[in-house]
């Protein structure tokens, strides 16, 4: 991908290793509660109940992320961020995102009335993992964001991560329908515990991915700077 | 040879290599039995008539005839529950319940006279194919369930013909399919014509008419009576309506008066072909269409066992009436019959005291048995001398089994007659009864599965040539670009290799004994798909250099989506659920066309301005100006105009029919036609009508404001006329008759057949004289004539000068100005889409007739198909646009992407249409719209159930050229969806699609390398489809979903290469006149 552009502070090699161990051991704790959920249905459910499920893992998601912008603002000493005007923005992004996610859904073949909740409730989900942390690395800036996701030019570190997980987290989605129509009566069959499964492991795989692939970009494109 | 003609050649070529594989498949997959000519005669050596005659009885042929006469009465689509009566009845009965009390009476009354059996159809439940296996005895295949309209003579021996040999008089009236089965064979009959489904009541009241006083006659040895109201009732209403119980009534008083009149020495058979479904149609293999009900009776006893309990009916399959009745009536069993006699009305003979002896009743039976099964064993063993079907050691192992049984038969007969051992007797004869019966299953399952194998060399053969077909037109699709008119080198070999391909594939399918080895056919194949294959991989590694990555991107997300579309056939749940399937596809394709769109629309206004920001609903202010140019900032219009698309495209859902798999799933309303809804759904009634008048005449208007608005409705043309007001005259009359149709059935039948039908044809004479003129005159435009005195009063037309785009055609106003300085040159209006509106305008009559055939509920689907497909073209042509690096507008042939949205939408609205690919969702009442339904030849209703089966692939088809045109038309919706910037480069010089008039090889080739992308999808999906079904060939369900899906995806493909040739032909004839309308400007001026 020659269309990478790289800024000042990318070059940090020590946030670029700390930024893949973060989302290595976030990838394994993440993927660790919904294996044991769907494994052991402990400590919930979701494949028998989805919409609590999503709430919890929402929730963490959540928890994590704004705890995590705190603690790095704070580590900045960088409070810009979090104008009330800007977290304002953020949140009708979110919401905005959240009913676009809803009625695409629908749009797609979801049943445009009934199980609205669960709907709703993957919708919500698929914010989370897919522009919550977009919301949290990128704030309220709109050139950063057609920087990312329109010209495909993340900063390597943060905006990588999310910029790959967003992708992956909907593709995931998107592939979690693949298997509905099949008749093997299986419980996660369901809509929308299909999808909501695959978003989420499209997260964490691209979580993982992003891990491996950081360190290994940032080295090749020092080697490259070198010669 | 010109580049039009070579093109259209080749195109041809290849549909016609995809026809060839699919024919090769076809006789492969879907195999016929082979048929034995071969009659019984009445001397044969297992049987000895003399015998019987001892003992009394009327003289027949293999044993002494029961009977003299037999009357058979056949109920079309008599389902078991319609015959048997439910005692224990709820309050609230379906109005098919408990209404033939006759049945029930004589049951109760004379329980050793009569019999009532589950009497068990094999699929496919059609009436031809019923009727063949009802008379031969033997099992059908599915290849003949297609001829259903072509009914032709059985040629396999029969009980018919016997009974003609036999010298007996047969009297007919009814149904003339049994005519045309049959011919000459009657001694009278009286046939009625079968195909007229909404008529319930001609059939069945002629055959009254006639039935008692022709019964009372006695010069008849058997008399047949098949009626059809029930079936015709079942096909118009469903068994769940008020007219199925008069029907049903009506049939229980023929019954109660033909019971009455019987005399002793004949039997009553009562029975139907086949069921129905829940939805009163029939031709597949679910229990409701298969369980039909038999009944037997006669006035002297017939039977010496008990009837068995109510709940606990016995069952037996159809062919088993074939040896039954032969051998009551004292036939020979014909040649072919697999059935087994039904042992219950063979252990009573009144000539032999069989009353109260319990081993004369089992022996009686046994010896009936006896001949069943000989006959059985004479005919697989005649039927193994001709082909090796039947596996050796099963044949071997029944066949020992069968002379143990002929063994334990003589020695009992000895011992009876000794009357040595009579101690256990009677267990031992009913053991050999058992293993009688034991045999003649055996062997009926042993056929069924064999008949059910496949020639799996003509089905490899197959499947290699249509692969050998989609290499080639890969390579047709991708390597025939630039400017050349020539081919590249390989392409003589490669069209030489496919010929050598077709033409020894057809030798070897049809020509060779069976005893030349495949092993050629398949070299041949495999050498010329990997010969292909590897100028593909070099093709692919010259184009990969230069690719980008959103190219990539394309690439890899149209290959995903077509190997999706490819694999799903291989899932039975994929193949029920494809409706949904295709449909989440469509939407998925649809938004990435827009997604990518609007990173374009953002990427180049972010270069262009700072300013203006996309992706903007992240970004929004609280301050209002600037919302206001955030909305209508290209990014956000593409996305609301992509939500608009993808939300019609959603509402085509609620016009879907149910598959009986679909378990959860409802059954539209607008699949019902308005004459069903009684008079409490007047107010529905009325809102369903004038929403679907709405559709029709929105989508009419929007078309005619859209050749406006290209300024192709000036002048007075005949063809610009005819799309002024001959179309409009035409939705009128299919509005009328609409609401003929609706009036309720007893009315609508009590007009004369003339004004039933008269608006249809109207609609039809439309259509045609639009056609015609379009082929005739199929350009558009008007040329102002520029003469001084013209050029005085220019406001000739009153449209405004944005209404009609004058187009200036350069290289005459050089020459004008050369010659005459002061003189405006000739403006000629509607040149800019002069491609475009041709095709426009005959997609217009299409979607009347379409619309017309598909009838008012489902019209809407089609009216939202074209709004849908008109935003997709502005989505496609942004997109296009965008794709093209350089600043001009796109040059190549249709991208990928496009080409598969728009198969898949095409798909999507095949299942919007209310169809599924299953031979009962097939919509015969198609074939009346604007006929009364007497058709003397079959080439009529078939085309009309054609087109309105494939509506949809038709209709996408159709417009399927417009894709290479659009782009270049810069349509509203388009100039919203493209940055400021990009538009200020274009609006300088607007050419339309007139610029493609230009480079008349590149529009040709062009054409033909998306005509042939268009195909190579719908090649991969029949690939699919063909290779799910040689996979699953033993599958449970093959017959029933994977095999009609292969049938279907195989018409689709013949119909849309055939539509694709014509719209290629089309166009080269629109090319034809735009460069005969370029040369007389040329001249005048």
């Amino acid at each position: 991908m020659a269309a990478y552009e790289y800024g000042k502070a990318a070059s940090h090699r020590s946030t670029i290793k700390i930024t893949s161990a973060l989302c290595a051991l976030w990838c394994t704790c993440l993927s660790a509660i919904i294996l044991l959920s769907v494994k052991y249905k402990f400590p919930f459910d979701i494949i028998a109940q989805p919409v609590t499920g999503v709430q919890i893992v929402a929730g963490i998601i959540f928890t994590v992320h704004t705890l995590s912008l705190a603690v790095s603002s704070a580590l900045e000493k960088d409070y810009f961020r979090i104008k009330p005007k800007n977290v304002f923005k953020c949140v009708i992004a979110v919401v905005c995102a959240c009913i676009v996610f809803h009625v695409l859904a629908i749009l797609f073949g979801a049943p445009a009335l009934e199980s609205s909740r669960e709907t709703f409730h993957f919708a919500m989900l698929l914010t989370c993992v897919a522009v919550l942390p977009a919301c949290c690395v990128l704030g309220a800036d709109g050139e950063k964001w057609i920087a990312v996701y329109v010209q495909s030019r993340p900063e390597l570190g943060k905006e990588t991560v999310i910029y790959i997980t967003t992708i992956t987290s909907v593709v995931g989605a998107w592939l979690g329908a693949v298997p509905i129509p099949l008749d093997w009566d299986r419980p996660w069959q369901v809509w929308p515990v299909s999808c909501v499964l695959g978003s989420l492991f499209g997260y964490c795989l691209g979580l993982l991915f992003s891990a491996m692939y950081l360190p290994l970009k940032h080295r090749q494109l020092s080697k490259t700077k070198l010669t | 040879m010109g580049v039009g003609s070579k093109v259209v050649f080749l195109f041809l070529f290849l549909a016609s290599a995809y026809v060839v594989g699919l024919l090769i498949f076809t006789k492969g997959f879907l195999l016929a039995r082979t048929m034995i000519h071969q009659n019984s005669s009445c001397e044969v050596e297992f049987a000895t008539r003399s015998s019987d005659l001892a003992h009394g009885g009327h003289r027949g042929c293999w044993t002494h005839a029961r009977f003299k006469r037999a009357i058979i009465i056949i109920v079309d689509a008599l389902r078991y529950d319609f015959l048997f009566y439910n005692v224990s009845l709820q309050s609230d009965p379906p109005p098919y319940i408990n209404k033939l009390k006759t049945i029930h009476a004589l049951l109760n009354r004379h329980p050793k006279n009569a019999r009532l059996y589950k009497f068990l159809a094999d699929p496919p439940t059609t009436t031809l194919q019923r009727l063949k296996g009802l008379t031969t005895g033997s099992l059908p295949t599915f290849v003949d369930a297609g001829a259903n309209f072509d009914s032709s003579e059985i040629t396999e021996d029969n009980w018919v013909d016997q009974l003609v040999n036999q010298g007996k008089d047969i009297k007919f009236l009814g149904d003339n399919t049994w005519d045309s089965l049959f011919p000459n064979r009657f001694y009278k009959s009286f046939p009625f014509p079968s195909f007229n489904v909404k008529d319930l009541h001609t059939v069945d009241n002629g055959i009254l008419k006639h039935l008692y006083p022709e019964l009372r006659r006695r010069d008849w040895d058997v008399f047949i009576a098949h009626f059809l109201g029930v079936d015709h009732c079942g096909h118009r209403f469903g068994p769940n309506h008020p007219a199925m119980a008069d029907k049903l009534d009506q049939m229980d008083r023929m019954i109660r008066n033909v019971t009455s009149q019987m005399k002793d020495d004949t039997v009553l058979f009562v029975f139907g072909d086949h069921g129905m479904t829940r939805t009163g149609d029939h031709g597949g293999d679910s229990e409701d269409e298969l369980t039909a009900g038999l009944f037997v009776y006669s006035p002297a006893q017939i039977t010496a066992s008990s009837p068995p309990p109510q709940d606990k009916p016995q069952v037996i399959q159809q062919t088993d009436l074939v040896p039954t009745l032969s051998l009551l009536l004292g036939l020979p069993i014909p040649f072919s019959n697999l059935g087994m006699v039904i042992p219950d009305l063979f252990n009573h003979c009144p000539w032999w005291d069989t009353q109260h002896n319990e081993i004369r009743q089992v022996f009686h039976t046994i010896k009936a048995l006896h001949l069943n099964a000989l006959q059985v064993s004479q005919y697989i063993t005649s039927y193994a001398k001709v082909s090796s079907d039947f596996p050796q050691d099963k044949f071997r192992s029944l066949q020992a089994s069968l002379q143990r049984s002929e063994k334990e038969l003589e020695a009992l007969i000895t011992s009876v007659a000794t009357g040595s051992g009579s101690h256990g007797l009677l267990d031992r004869f009913f053991n050999l009864q058992d293993q009688y019966q034991e045999y003649l299953s055996q062997v009926r399952a042993m056929c069924q599965g064999v008949w059910a194998k496949f020639d799996l060399t003509a089905i490899s053969l197959g499947i290699v040539m249509i692969l050998g077909g989609v290499m080639v037109n890969i390579i047709l699709a991708t390597c025939w670009t630039g400017d050349g008119e020539q081919f590249p080198g390989y392409f003589p070999f490669m069209i030489g290799g496919m010929i050598l391909q077709v033409v020894y594939y057809v030798l070897h399918v049809t020509v060779f004994p069976p005893s030349v080895p495949s092993v050629m056919g398949f070299v041949i194949g495999l050498v010329l798909v990997y010969a292909l294959a590897i100028v593909l991989k070099k093709r692919i590694d010259e184009v990969s250099k230069e690719m980008t990555l959103s190219q990539w991107a394309d690439c890899g997300v149209a290959a995903l989506v077509m190997f999706m579309c490819f694999a799903a056939f291989f899932s039975n749940s994929f193949v029920v659920y494809e409706d949904a399937v295709v449909h989440f596809l469509a939407q998925s394709l649809l938004w990435y066309t827009a997604i990518r769109v609007m990173i374009n629309s953002t990427q180049s206004s972010s270069s262009h301005s700072k300013d203006i920001a996309g992706r903007a609903s992240k970004k929004s202010k609280p301050s209002f100006v600037h919302l206001s140019e955030l909305l209508t900032s290209p990014a956000i219009t593409t996305f609301f105009i992509a939500s608009f698309c993808s939300l019609m495209l959603r509402f085509s859902i609620y016009f879907r029919a149910c598959r009986e798999e679909q378990q959860d799933c409802e059954l539209s309303s607008f699949l019902q036609p308005l004459s069903s809804f009684g008079e409490d759904a007047s107010g529905y009634k009325n809102q369903r009508y004038f929403f679907s008048i709405g559709c029709l005449f929105g989508t009419l208007w929007l078309i005619r404001k859209w050749l406006q608005h290209y300024g192709n409705l000036n002048g007075d043309g005949i063809n610009v006329l005819c799309t002024k007001f001959v179309l409009p005259l035409g939705g009128i009359a299919c509005a009328l008759y609409w609401a003929v149709q609706a009036l309720p059935p007893k009315e609508l039948d009590a007009l004369p057949p003339w004004q039933q039908t008269n608006m249809a044809q109207i609609v039809y004479i439309c259509v045609a004289a639009h056609i015609l003129t379009t082929l005739l005159q199929p350009l558009h435009v008007y040329i102002l004539d520029s003469s001084p005195s013209n050029t005085v009063n220019v406001p000739l037309m009153n449209r405004g000068p944005e209404h009609a785009v004058p187009y200036v055609y350069k290289q005459l106003q050089q020459h004008w100005n050369k010659k005459n300085e002061s003189e405006t040159p000739p403006a000629a209006y509607g040149l800019g889409s002069v491609y475009s509106s041709s095709l426009v305008a005959f997609a217009a009559s299409l979607f009347l007739l379409l619309g017309l055939l598909l009838s008012d509920g489902l019209a809407p689907s089609l009216a939202l198909a074209v709004l849908v497909l008109f935003v997709f073209m502005e989505l496609t042509s942004a997109f296009c646009i965008g794709a093209t690096s350089n600043s001009g507008v796109p040059q190549g042939p249709v991208p990928w992407i496009p080409i598969i949205t728009h198969g898949l939408l095409s798909s999507t609205f095949f299942y919007a249409t209310g169809h599924h690919a299953t031979i009962p969702a097939i919509r015969f009442e198609a074939a009346f719209t604007g006929f009364h339904g007497d058709f003397s030849t079959n080439i009529i209703p078939a085309l009309l159930i054609t087109l309105n089966t494939f509506a949809a692939p038709i209709f996408f088809a159709v417009v399927s050229p417009l894709l290479l045109f659009w782009p270049q038309l810069r349509g509203p919706l388009n100039q919203w969806m493209t940055s400021a910037g990009a538009r200020g480069r274009e609006s300088a010089e607007w050419k339309g699609d007139f610029s493609l008039y230009d480079n008349g090889v590149l529009l040709r080739k062009n054409l033909f390398c998306s005509c042939c992308r268009m195909l190579l999808f719908h090649a991969v999906k029949v690939l699919g489809a063909a290779c799910a079904a040689a996979l699953h060939r033993r599958h449970l369900m093959v017959w029933k979903i994977f095999a009609p899906r292969f049938v279907f995806e195989a018409a689709n493909l013949i119909i849309v290469s055939a539509v694709l040739l014509v719209m290629m032909l089309l166009v080269l004839r629109v090319d034809h006149a735009v460069s005969k309308l370029t040369k007389t400007l040329q001249k005048t001026s």
